[in-house]
């Protein structure tokens, strides 16, 4: 302490000072930092930053990112996109803190979860339906809060039934199945002839491809977790029944692995031969032809099976919306308009194998779309006319997120198919959970 | 009788009789037997996660798909998965920015966090003890907590989407680790050493980097490895503050780009997992040669 005492000053005369400085470091680092963009759409000079899905195609993001760095150029700055496997969870991170990039990549009904912190896109959303023949129901249910578009229906991952054609020939079938209980008969044809069986995703371990095949087999059937009016659960329904007496036999005459798959576990199993079906998106084929050229081969794809209500199906929605912090609002719209042109989206929907297919009608008769330039994805056009989001027939809400999120109908036909539960015993599990979240 | 070294000669033991010496050398044998199986199963358990990882990224495209039915047999060898991971993936780039990020946190934390143990752990103070439960309950906070929060503030420090916003925020467990890890190891020294250097008039941040911080140094040294090894292995942080492809760890990077919705690339995934595993490797075994010298220099002090 000499030399402190030597200057005059004291310990606690330095540690103040000493605090005093750093206090005022912090805080003079903790302004704004005032770059927002003079009004218009050029950037001045910034940049745009995005948080974007992966995808399992490389080009798709390579695609879009030179689309989005062309409008740059034409706007005096730059975009930098960020592709990632979890950016779901950098998204929620940047919405919540209100601080981090521009915009980024909705997944399923997260413009409902985040809607008051979204720029409202409404006009521009409405343009761009009405030079293209018009949105699908399912992307105004998905991007629409309180009569506002709050997100931009980019396009959605279709899921599809992926099949062994070598193999349902051999116990002569040719067509895949067009009705469950056809697609069950096929699966026991399938299992007594001793061959690689049927194995539809239902299991905790991977949600999205588990509740693609649960709320699809639930509509189907004509059954549903709430009615119209989103607040009164409808679960406990004959309906509910039939759907899960049809699951019940399709998983007797499945792989017993239905119940433990992840999200890869199915892509793994059909790559590996196997499996004779599994639902998934289009990357198993992607992934077969380069390592496992016979399964490519000898595979198709199918839209999934109709039920006594017609062909009803989960729909895994991709959607741009600008996050209400950014300074540079104007410019992110315009981008957006730019990516959605004809020109852009349609290309990307050209290389995407139905990864990215558009919302919109105008896209389903184009003859460069892979539904019709590709025979093994024909079939696939237009499979949004019978999409859903999660809640349906009620409006998507923070309350249907809920219940995808907690896996409740996942769950209600897991229980059954594990032995765990009886249907009754399940469908008043998944009722009292379902009442829980919507209140009624 | 002496010897050279001058100690007495110990007289001969006498020989034990025939049946015990027997039976000591099969209790001998026997123990030996035991420390092998035990050591061997040991080895087995730890390094088959490694063998595998070796395995399945030298592996065949399509052999990946048959490992449940041919788990330990290759149709052939190939290097394809490294060359992929190396030329086609910014791997190096990430594994640099892994280094970066945890030696500077590991570096930074323990200058902060030496003074902070040796307060905890030699100093009597009104409330020293509610200071070390609040500074372990710190390090008890789950990241999933305070990922949130934390980014508001790395945001308006502008440090968002840098190397310095998870050197920032790993401080933030690395330095109630320190602190707390470190001040038994000080609690444990004779006081007197140090009350002697004051006496011969050396100041207390004196006596502590001179008489107190040597004796610790194998602890000081533990501390900064463990502290290493929970940077190199954070996740949560790292995902959700570094969000450039180019600016990420490597647990981050490898994940982001070689898992992809459903797709793995699993033989470029346990390559990086490999070679992402290697520094770790590489410091331990660094780190325990000076773990172990120092702890004998710490013996013989004083």
């Amino acid at each position: 302490m000499a030399h402190l005492s030597r200057t005059g000053l004291t310990r606690r005369h330095a540690l103040s000072l000493g605090l005093g400085a750093g206090l005022t470091v912090a805080l003079a680092a903790c302004g704004e930092d005032g770059t927002s963009t003079a009004g218009g759409t050029s950037l001045g000079g910034a940049s745009l930053t995005g948080l974007m899905r992966a995808s399992f195609i490389p080009a798709i993001h390579e695609l879009q990112q030179k689309q989005a760095t062309a409008w740059a150029d034409s706007h005096d700055g730059a975009v930098e996109l960020t592709f990632a496997k979890e950016w779901r969870e950098q998204i929620a991170a940047v919405v919540e803190s209100r601080a981090g990039e521009d915009l980024g990549e909705l997944f399923a009904n997260q413009a409902h979860i985040y809607a008051d912190r979204l720029v409202d896109l409404t006009d521009l959303c409405e343009s761009i339906g009405e030079a293209n023949g018009g949105w699908y129901d399912v992307a105004r249910a998905a991007c629409v809060v309180d009569g506002r578009w709050r997100a931009v229906p980019r396009a959605y991952t279709a899921h599809v039934m992926n099949w062994r054609t070598d193999l349902f020939a051999q116990v002569g079938i040719t067509e895949f199945p067009k009705t469950w209980t056809g697609l069950v008969e096929a699966a026991t044809r399938l299992r007594d002839a001793k061959l690689p069986r049927v194995a539809l995703t239902m299991s905790q371990a991977g949600p999205n491809d588990s509740a693609s095949v649960a709320y699809s087999l639930l509509w189907s059937y004509g059954a549903a977790e709430v009615e119209k009016d989103g607040k009164t659960v409808a679960i406990n329904s004959a309906e509910t029944r039939a759907a899960i007496k049809v699951m019940q036999d399709l998983a007797a005459a499945s792989a017993p692995e239905i119940s433990s798959y992840d999200e890869g576990g199915n892509n793994t199993s059909f790559l590996a031969g196997k499996i004779a079906v599994t639902q998934n998106a289009t990357s198993i084929w992607y992934t077969a032809q380069k390592q496992a050229p016979d399964v490519a081969k000898n595979m198709s794809h199918a839209r999934y099976p109709e039920g006594p209500a017609g062909h009803q199906q989960l729909v895994e929605m991709n959607s741009l919306a600008i996050f209400s912090h950014s300074k540079r609002i104007e410019p992110a719209k315009n981008l957006f308009g730019h990516l959605m042109d004809k020109a852009q989206l349609g290309k990307l929907a050209e290389i995407a194998l139905t990864y990215y297919t558009p919302l919109l009608k105008g896209y389903d008769d184009l003859p460069t779309m892979p539904w019709n330039s590709e025979a093994k994805l024909k079939g696939l056009k237009g499979l949004a006319a019978g999409g859903h989001m999660p809640g349906w027939p009620g409006p998507a809400s923070r309350q249907s997120a809920q219940a995808y999120n907690n896996q409740t109908i996942v769950n209600m036909f897991a229980r059954v198919i594990s032995g765990k539960a009886s249907a009754e015993e399940s469908i008043r599990v998944a009722e009292g959970e379902l009442k829980k979240v919507y209140g009624g | 009788m002496t010897t050279v070294s001058g100690r007495a000669a110990r007289p001969p033991l006498p020989a034990p009789p025939p049946r015990t010496g027997r039976l000591l050398r099969r209790l001998k044998l026997g123990r030996r037997l035991l420390i092998t199986v035990t050591m061997t199963l040991f080895t087995v358990f730890t390094l088959f996660p490694f063998v595998w990882m070796a395995l399945t990224s030298l592996r065949t495209g399509s052999d990946l798909y048959r490992v449940a039915d041919r788990p330990f047999s290759v149709s052939g060898l190939t290097l394809e998965h490294f060359r992929e991971l190396l030329t086609e993936t910014k791997f190096l780039t990430w594994t640099l920015n892994s280094l970066i990020v945890a030696l500077s946190a590991s570096a930074i934390a323990l200058v902060i966090g030496v003074p902070a143990a040796y307060s905890l752990g030699r100093l009597r103070y009104r409330g020293g003890a509610v200071v070390g439960v609040i500074v372990f309950s710190t390090y008890l906070l789950p990241p999933a907590l305070l990922f949130i929060p934390m980014n508001v503030v790395v945001n308006r420090l502008h440090l968002g989407n840098t190397l310095g916003a998870l050197i920032l925020v790993y401080l933030t467990f690395l330095v109630p680790f320190i602190a707390w890890m470190l001040s038994s190891y000080f609690q444990s020294l004779p006081v007197e050493l140090a009350e002697a250097a004051r006496i011969d008039g050396a100041s207390r941040l004196r006596a502590m980097m001179v008489i107190d911080l040597p004796l610790v140094l194998p602890g000081v040294v533990s501390v900064f490895f463990f502290a290493f090894t929970l940077c190199w292995q954070e996740y949560l942080y790292a995902l959700t503050f570094v969000r450039s492809t180019d600016k990420q760890p490597v647990a981050v990077g490898l994940v982001n780009a070689l898992q992809v919705g459903d797709v793995f690339a699993w033989g470029q995934l346990m390559g990086g997992a490999l070679l992402g595993a290697l520094p770790v490797v590489i410091i331990f075994s660094f780190l325990m040669d000076y773990y172990l010298s120092g702890l004998t220099a710490g013996a013989v002090k004083g």
